[in-house]
């Protein structure tokens, strides 16, 4: 008994000075969080997460989706908040009305998506540098995609506030002259001038499409680059520059590129990547997650009733549905010549059969935009309505058609306007131009990229680059105030976390 | 009689004496003839006994107390010069062998004790002044006890059995009303631990709960503990107080003490009850005919097509009624504990059920407890407590919401038996979703604690501990394929599984040193520990799984399988020390210091020091209060304190952490594997540290008219220096443009009092009644910068709360309504938002600007409420007992979350059409039938003043029990939760949340009434 109770003492007064303060103890290795470390430098297969962070925001919700669809469809003629009267999707009816302010969510979603891909490209850009194993010529490849993207993005702020803080470099937010970066808005022509110089160093690194390795396919492209820097010369004036680059693109210099036959595919699976495609975000469904995030889900038809002909009749079936959102138009529906290939390609009605066979026998909204539709019988679908295979086609050829016959147009090279213009009329069922004077044949043009591109977020903008906006809002009945609503409002949340230094848009 | 009652120490014959209560006035050796001879048996034994020394008596007598006269069950009775002793049996009664001359101690739990000098006389009556609320109270103050004398801080005490007696799950709920200083926000989940604020709310985020401490284990976490294993609950409210667990304390700190055996003849106790469970209020929703009508009303307005043939309407389907069910609640508890000299016991083994309100949701705990010390020398003592639960629930969501919006026209299930449904409105069949959900948790949990205690000389006490907390969780849902309609449908089956667990352990180490030199009184602890905790967890899923519940494995899907895991681990190391000064027993100092590190900061800011200094005066102690008989005891306290918290947020350390994206990007098409990225996109403050929280306590603690009236009254104003999110401009590259930072003041001032009168009129009848009160003021004192918080998102794109400086945490933030508009002239002339009609709310364009938008909101109140109570009271009558309990708060407003959300043709409550505006009633008080969303205002913001009856029980104690065996036997009947006053029109005014969003009624559970029955057995 004695001799174990010694045992205990001594076990006793061992725990009593059991002691884990080491130094190490408070530091423990973190569990499943990458630090900035030398290691990570040294496999080159870091930079081409690094590069992917570039594209992956084009999948985020602020960046593609539900905002993005306001801000840029919504606001226009084209398209109708949809949904339920009462069910304003945060602040769509806002947009819609063109009565947004500096706190509408929306707006503050629009900076904040493409402000965070700006960021991504800037770490991309400066890290990838850090791999110096990494081959040279992929790592300058990188580094192009990357000025590409921060291109793209910085070109829909412009777009939509004018003025904008010029981000070149990663911030340190701890130094005063970043600080003051960070809230400066510089003039628009300097940012223009900004996306000019990463275009152009993108269109001099990147391959064309036609020497992209298959499994490359969504990286941007020498032709991606020649064709975003042809759409910003147009929104610069810069006709000769836009005619060049779309010139070029359409004779094949930047890789190859065509209009596809059928104007419908364009937009379905079978469409993705095609040869009328020169940069398209891509959406993938399954797992990993690799989809845009409910970009079909937030126009798909709501609250809808669908049947379908089978070999055993016509049955009552479940198609994909969403909610209901950015609705095209009673405007949109009429501005359509007769025989048309590209309305019911571009518009569901209520009792229209679809390419997979659905019918749709009721709905809450009258029209449904078809480019969002998605297939659950004849194209790939997983069940997960909000992660779907649709590819969102940023920059294509109709675009880029009609860039050239536009500027064209404006440089008085009417043959080629009206020839081009005729290409995308013939591919729509159409016969040729009616139109002729340089007048005429703007007015022509600009109608045509209306149909076109209907539903493509591209119809806002185009209002406001062409001038037309006042007059197209004051015949709906809306308020566009020339002076004010070319720009949306600086969010305010981003003014008020600058104290102040940030600016606002005349008018709000 | 048959009492197998022996004791198994050889010094203690088994007692005798009355056990009927009238009798007890005479203690005297009242014995039935069989007893007698039993008893001269055993005599005549040890008289046997050679070593016997002839001078020894045998002592017998009774224990009672004082107020009530009441026998004192084990009560401990030991001889000072031996260290022998006995324990009193239910009556009170015991027996101990002695000489003339000796001292004998008496002591029991929640008594002062006493010391008697043995006489000739071997016939003792012993009288214990009740020590509840007394100045010598044993309180437990965290790596020690003190008497109360002796606290400076405030500590609230709740004994165990009081929290035994309510059916709930978790001892947190148990003292709701209870405590001075404590809110305690419950919803009626099945297996929920409920919300507590000690003196409100000081973190902006993470958890605002205090942290508990279960034996020596700190969690956050104590549903695992069985209320009937728990001796008492201690509550510590400021910094003085805490400073001892001064790293953690920030949000205060209750204690958890749990049974353990006393030496002397085992003890078995069973505890049971069953009960039913029913919603404890319910929102009278409109009939088919009216909401049908209003629907119409609406899409009029609109200039959209009626909705509804009001001549062909079915019957109203009542949905609140179709997802609830009364549950049964049912717990069994045994406990048996006892023990020798060497060794005590305890063992509890319970289980609990709970059904809840929900078809198809139960919640099922079994817990089993094991504590036992080892007494292996006079100076060494083991020990353990350990805990074992065990939890199956299936869950269901709660579908209070969906009820509340779907329409009473659609019925549950049309006449072909499939579910109900209208596309008119975007709401599920909440039966429908109720029977397609497959949800079940399960919880293994082992917590506890082995302690080695050592004392070398005397008064010195070197104690160390290994305690432990471990739970493995594991859930699984399958979702099957359905089609109700195309607003309600899973297309592809699926099911998910996860794991979670985590080990966490504290090792401690420390010296307590306790000394009286003549007037001088010396308690002093020094110590310190080690705590480590890591977390586990993985997670799988994968559609395509069959929908039999046997083939609800990974193994069965076949696509889109995915899985992920994660862990972090956290480790403190820290030093205390705690010096408490006694002089005179009049006056008091108390000192703690304690330092910290955490591995939750950057390695240069890990460490922080906590600390507290306070004084107490005894006043009652003083010679001029000596001849006073009104007071029996009275003591002033004042202390000053900082204290902190680590938990707020996760993840601050890593400075230059790179973020895996949640999206990859998919080159290549389908058959290239979609690549994964990352890069920074997160800007971290290098300089965070601990949260700090530095207050002040003033209190007056009373006791008078021979201690029936005691009381406390206390002032508190304490600072939290608390982290907030910090908006950063987005071009910074902060993802979510949000930095942590330790920004902001949050101040909690108030004054806390409690009364309890307690007397008897005859040795029959006592009675007791107490009330207490908390006022508190939250206030955000000061941000550095701008303070952009908004919060309390209603999920349709609005949100309602905005925490500035000037304001409480999480106020309201709302347009203010002026009446209703009569005409379109009104609207035209006046600053309106889009769309507005004549019926619709005019909103108060408090800037002047003419345009209604956020600068136009104003502050609507808080859910904080202004002050809190509790009443309780009750009374015992020979056998009979009754208590009540009631819990209320007053001057907090509710946001109507769930009226405020609607979207177009939902359900509407039926007080909406009272008095509606319509061109007939064009001074109609309430806006015209509409089915645009509603803007957050002032309409929408109600009171959430309430007073509830927590607890009423009316229970019955047999006497002359021995017939059957038993030693004591109590039935009872209790209600819990059956009344409610309240303003609010929703399902309850008591909603938990975080501290940004809470008190806004989205869909939440709500509290339940509980109907139960119960005994109570003792062998």
């Amino acid at each position: 008994m004695k001799k174990s109770i010694n045992i205990l003492l001594i076990t006793a007064s061992a725990l009593l000075f059991y002691c884990s303060c080491s130094k190490s103890y408070l530091n423990p290795t973190p569990q499943n969080t990458v630090q900035q470390n030398d290691s990570i430098y040294t496999d080159p297969a870091g930079a081409a997460k690094f590069l992917a962070a570039c594209y992956t925001n084009l999948l985020q919700w602020n960046e593609s989706s539900f905002s993005w669809l306001g801000l840029t469809s919504i606001t226009s003629d084209d398209a109708d908040k949809g949904s339920d009267p009462g069910d304003l999707g945060g602040d769509k009816d806002q947009m819609d009305a063109l009565t947004y302010s500096a706190t509408t969510g929306s707006v503050a979603e629009g900076w904040t998506g493409n402000y965070n891909g700006v960021s991504n490209c800037n770490q991309a850009i400066l890290n990838i540098g850090l791999y110096t194993q990494l081959d040279a010529g992929l790592k300058n490849r990188y580094i192009a995609e990357a000025k590409f993207l921060r291109a793209y993005y910085y070109f829909n702020l412009v777009r939509m506030f004018g003025d904008v803080p010029l981000i070149d470099t990663v911030l340190n937010s701890e130094n005063p002259d970043d600080v003051t970066k960070a809230a400066t808005r510089v003039p628009e022509a300097d940012i223009y001038a900004f996306i000019e110089k990463d275009l152009k160093e993108a269109m001099s690194v990147l391959p064309t499409n036609d020497n992209q390795a298959a499994a490359d396919v969504g990286h941007a492209t020498k032709g991606a680059a020649a064709g975003l820097l042809a759409k910003v010369s147009l929104y610069e004036k810069n006709y000769q520059q836009a005619y060049d680059l779309s010139s070029g693109i359409m004779q094949g210099s930047y890789g190859t590129y065509g209009l596809v036959d059928d104007y419908s595919t364009i937009w379905r699976e079978i469409g993705e990547n095609s040869k009328e495609s020169l940069f398209e975000v891509q959406s993938k469904i399954g797992v990993p997650d690799a989809a845009v995030q409910q970009y079909t889900a937030v126009q798909g038809i709501r609250a809808g009733s669908f049947k379908r002909i089978t070999e055993a009749g016509t049955v009552s079936v479940s198609a994909y549905s969403g909610w209901g959102f950015n609705v095209p138009s009673q405007d949109l529906d009429n501005a359509y010549e007769a025989g048309d290939k590209r309305k019911k390609a571009t518009i569901i009605h209520i009792g229209d059969t679809l390419f997979d066979g659905v019918i749709l026998v009721s709905a809450a909204n009258p029209r449904y935009n078809y480019k969002a539709y998605v297939s659950v019988f004849d194209e790939s679908y997983d069940g997960d309505g909000d992660n779907t295979n649709k590819n969102i086609r940023l920059l294509r050829m109709g675009d880029i058609v009609l860039i050239n016959a536009e500027a064209a147009n404006e440089l008085g090279n009417t043959a080629t306007a009206v020839s081009s213009l005729n290409l995308i009329r013939h591919r729509a069922g159409l016969g040729n131009t009616t139109a002729s004077g340089q007048q005429g044949l703007r007015t022509a043009i600009w109608k045509e990229r209306r149909v076109e591109l209907a539903m493509e977020c591209d119809r806002f903008f185009d209002l406001i680059r062409t001038g037309q906006a006042a007059t197209v809002f004051s015949a709906l009945g809306k308020t566009f105030t020339t002076g004010k609503n070319e720009h949306f409002p600086v969010p305010q949340v981003e003014i008020d976390a600058t104290e102040g230094v940030t600016t606002q848009n005349p008018g709000y | 009689m048959n009492m197998k009652k022996n004791p198994r120490s050889v010094q203690v014959i088994p007692p005798s004496g009355a056990r009927d209560g009238h009798k007890i006035a005479a203690p005297a050796l009242v014995t039935t003839m069989a007893r007698l001879k039993t008893t001269i048996l055993i005599i005549v034994g040890f008289m046997a006994f050679p070593s016997f020394m002839m001078a020894q008596q045998i002592y017998t007598g009774q224990v009672k107390d004082s107020l009530t006269g009441a026998p004192i069950q084990s009560a401990s009775v030991t001889l000072l010069s031996s260290g022998k002793g006995a324990i009193s049996d239910s009556a009170g009664q015991f027996s101990i062998q002695a000489s003339p001359g000796e001292k004998l101690s008496v002591s029991s739990i929640g008594y002062v004790g006493t010391t008697v000098t043995l006489a000739s006389n071997t016939n003792l009556s012993i009288v214990l002044h009740s020590a509840a609320g007394t100045l010598d109270e044993v309180v437990i103050i965290g790596y020690g006890s003190a008497r109360r004398s002796q606290v400076v801080g405030s500590v609230a005490q709740v004994d165990g059995k009081d929290i035994a007696a309510r059916p709930v799950l978790s001892a947190a709920q148990g003292i709701q009303g209870k405590v001075p200083g404590v809110q305690i926000t419950a919803s009626g989940a099945p297996g929920s631990q409920p919300e507590v604020r000690v003196r409100g709310v000081g973190s902006v985020l993470g958890d605002a709960n205090p942290i508990f401490v279960v034996d020596g284990v700190i969690t956050s976490d104590i549903t695992n503990i069985n209320n009937n294993d728990i001796a008492s609950v201690q509550v510590l409210k400021d910094a003085s107080a805490q400073a001892i667990y001064g790293s953690r304390a920030g949000n205060g700190v209750v204690i958890i003490t749990t049974k353990s055996g006393k030496s002397g003849k085992m003890q078995i106790h069973l505890n049971t009850y069953t009960g039913f469970k029913t919603p404890t209020s319910t929102v009278k929703m409109a009939d088919a005919r009216t909401y049908a009508a209003f629907t119409n009303a609406a899409r009029a307005y609109d200039n959209v097509d009626p909705a509804f043939d009001l001549d062909t309407l079915s019957a109203t389907t009542n949905w609140f009624d179709e997802v609830t069910h009364k549950g049964i609640i049912q717990n069994y508890d045994l406990n048996i504990s006892g023990g020798s000299e060497k060794v005590t016991y305890y063992f509890g083994g319970s289980v609990f059920k709970d059904q809840g309100i929900i078809p198809g949701e139960d919640y099922t705990r079994a817990a089993f407890r094991i504590n036992n010390t080892y007494q292996l020398a006079p100076f060494l003592k083991l020990g353990n407590n350990l805990n074992v639960s065990v939890y199956n629930m299936n869950n269901k969501p709660t579908e209070f919401d969906d009820a509340y919006r779907m329409a009473p026209t659609v019925p549950v299930r049309f006449d072909d038996g499939s579910y109900g449904y209208t596309s008119l409105l975007s709401v599920a069949n909440p039966v429908a979703k109720l029977d397609l959900t497959h949800d079940k948790g399960d919880q293994l949990r082992l917590q506890g604690n082995v302690f080695a205690e050592l004392k070398p000389v005397n008064g010195l006490t070197l104690r160390s501990s290994y305690n432990f907390d471990y739970h493995n969780n594991n859930q699984k849902v399958y979702t099957p394929v359905y089609f109700i309609w195309s607003g309600q449908k899973n297309d592809i089956s699926s099911l998910s599984q996860s794991n979670n667990n985590s080990f966490y352990y504290i090792i401690d180490n420390n010296a307590t040193y306790n000394k009286t030199f003549g007037l001088h009184e010396i308690n002093a602890t020094l110590g310190y520990s080690s705590e480590k905790n890591r977390d586990k967890s993985w997670s799988g899923s994968i559609q395509n799984v069959p929908a039999d519940p046997n083939l609800w494995y990974l193994d069965q899907g076949d696509n889109n399988a995915d899985v992920g895991s994660s862990g972090a681990i956290l480790t403190r190391a820290s030093a205390y020390s705690r010096l408490i000064y006694t002089y005179d027993r009049r006056y008091i100092f108390n000192g703690s210091l304690r330092r910290d590190g955490s591995s939750s900061f950057p390695t240069d800011n890990q460490y922080g020091t906590f600390y507290s200094i306070g004084g107490a005066w005894v006043i009652s102690e003083e010679k001029f209060m000596k001849n006073q008989t009104l007071f029996n005891s009275l003591k002033l306290r004042a202390g000053y304190g900082k204290v902190g918290n680590d938990i707020t947020i996760s993840n601050l350390r890593i400075l230059n952490e790179i973020s895996l994206q949640s999206k990859y990007y998919g080159f290549g098409g389908s058959n290239t594997a979609a690549q994964q990225a990352w890069t920074f996109d997160q800007i971290k403050d290098a300089a965070v540290s601990w949260e700090t929280t530095k207050g002040t306590d003033l209190g007056l603690e009373f006791a008078l008219l021979k201690n029936k009236l005691s009381g406390d009254i206390s002032y508190y104003n304490k600072l939290t220096h608390a982290y907030i999110p910090v908006t950063v401009p987005t071009t910074f590259g902060d993802q979510d443009k949000i930095v942590y930072s330790q920004a902001a003041d949050v101040r909690n001032k108030g004054v806390e009092f409690e009364l309890n009168w307690q007397d008897h009129t005859s040795k029959d009848f006592s009675y007791h009644l107490g009330f207490n009160m908390t006022f508190n003021t939250n206030v955000v004192d000061h941000v550095d910068g701008t303070l952009q918080l908004k919060g309390g998102s209603l999920g349709n794109g609005e949100i309602v709360t905005y925490t500035v400086p000037g304001q409480p945490i999480g106020s309201f933030w709302v347009y203010q309504t002026d009446g209703i508009y009569k005409s379109q002239d009104e609207i035209d002339n006046s600053a309106h938002i889009q769309g507005a009609q004549p019926g619709d709310f005019r909103y108060v364009d408090q800037n002047g600007d003419d345009l209604i938008n956020d600068k136009d909101r104003i502050f609507a109140g808080s859910y904080q409420p202004k002050f809190y109570y509790g009443i309780n009271g009750g009374f015992a009558f020979k056998g009979l007992d009754f208590s009540f309990d009631l819990y209320g708060n007053a001057g907090n407003k509710i946001y109507n979350g769930k009226k405020a959300v609607r979207f177009g043709n939902d359900e509407i409550e039926a007080a909406r059409v009272d008095d509606m505006w319509s061109t007939d009633n064009p001074n109609g008080t309430q806006p015209r039938a509409s089915n645009a969303i509603p803007k957050p205002s002032t309409y929408y913001v109600e009171s959430g003043n309430f007073l509830r009856v927590n607890n009423v029980t009316l229970g019955y104690t047999f006497s002359n029990t021995q017939k059957w065996h038993i030693q004591s036997l109590r039935v009872f009947a209790s209600a819990e939760n059956p009344l409610i006053w309240k303003k609010y029109s929703g399902y309850t005014p008591e909603l938990p949340g975080n501290a940004l969003s809470s008190g806004i009624e989205l869909s939440i559970y709500p509290v339940t009434a509980t109907y139960m029955f119960g005994v109570n057995v003792g062998f």
